[in-house]
């Protein structure tokens, strides 16, 4: 299940927020998305969308980067640490023994960075965009304030879950 | 014929990624180089002779922006093909890569055949 809240997102950026009309199109976007990135570059399958309270107790390795441009906003990923290295596995084409935290946390950063830009090309498709490097943060999702302000989700992988948070901003026109 | 491939990207994880999938493709590769942004390719172009450039665009140092570019601007570098791959695909994104000219693009994330059909395409592979 996508859940939404951007309507409280004006209250902590400058700038409106993202149309309530848009919404259901994020959070399509980031269905598609994790879809086709999971399936395409790492060979494994969305089993179902999950509640966020059912991973809350996982412990998982975060992600986040942001971008700018046409609008602007963040990306924040939760890869839970028993998926992490089987993500891993299958991109680097290693056994899981062989990795290094180095190299998983890599992996991590660049499916953060793939979600990104996908969600981006499915919503704005004639815009250009600014993305920032992905980067490894051990803040908890969960703690974040502006965390019911943003479009979140959690895909069950059977291996583990994938929590996912994308915020967007565009400024405001002047009347 | 044996293809020398240099990739540009500033992720390791992607850049072994990539030289995975050139192998699951079927050509015949032959050196394959690796940078972590433009600088150092142009570096690497310097010194090496390559038959194909596989670029990212966000990088620190040198862009791929910028990169393409210098290579553009580099006469010994017009017979090399550069074929963008990331994940900033939008139609905007993508005739601005191709204006700056590169020959090809490939939006991540790419499947080994969607490689192979761009690699061909650019390098005028043909069959029978």
């Amino acid at each position: 299940m996508v859940e939404t809240g951007m309507a409280e997102t004006g209250s902590q950026r400058p700038g409106a927020d993202v149309a309530a009309g848009e919404a259901e199109q994020v959070a399509a976007c980031l269905r598609e998305s994790a879809g086709e990135v999971l399936e395409t570059m790492f060979f494994l399958t969305v089993e179902r969308e999950a509640g966020w309270e059912e991973v809350a107790h996982k412990e998982h390795l975060y992600a986040e980067m942001d971008f700018q441009g046409a609008a602007e906003g963040r990306l924040e990923l939760a890869v839970s640490r028993d998926l992490a290295p089987v993500l891993a596995a299958g991109f680097l084409g290693k056994d899981e023994p062989e990795l290094t935290e180095r190299e998983i946390e890599g992996v991590v950063c660049e499916l953060a960075n793939m979600l990104c830009g996908s969600v981006l090309s499915r919503l704005e498709s004639h815009s250009l965009f600014q993305l920032g490097a992905p980067q490894v943060t051990q803040s908890d999702l969960e703690g974040y304030s502006r965390m019911d302000a943003g479009h979140r989700c959690v895909f069950d992988l059977g291996h583990g879950d994938v929590k996912l948070c994308f915020w967007m901003w565009r400024e405001a026109k002047a009347a | 014929m044996a293809y020398d491939v240099l990739i540009v990207d500033d992720s390791p994880a992607m850049r072994s990624f990539i030289g995975r999938v050139l192998g699951l493709t079927g050509m015949e590769i032959g050196e394959r180089l690796e940078a972590g942004h433009g600088r150092e390719a142009l570096e690497i172009l310097g010194r090496s002779w390559v038959d194909v450039i596989l670029t990212d665009i966000n990088m620190p140092v040198m862009n791929g922006e910028e990169f393409l570019a210098h290579v553009a601007a580099r006469g010994d570098l017009k017979a090399v093909p550069v074929v963008v791959v990331s994940t900033d695909s939008t139609g905007t994104r993508v005739e601005r890569m191709m204006s700056l000219g590169a020959k090809g693009y490939v939006k991540k994330p790419f499947s080994p055949e969607s490689l192979r059909e761009e690699l061909e395409r650019v390098l005028e592979v043909s069959h029978g």
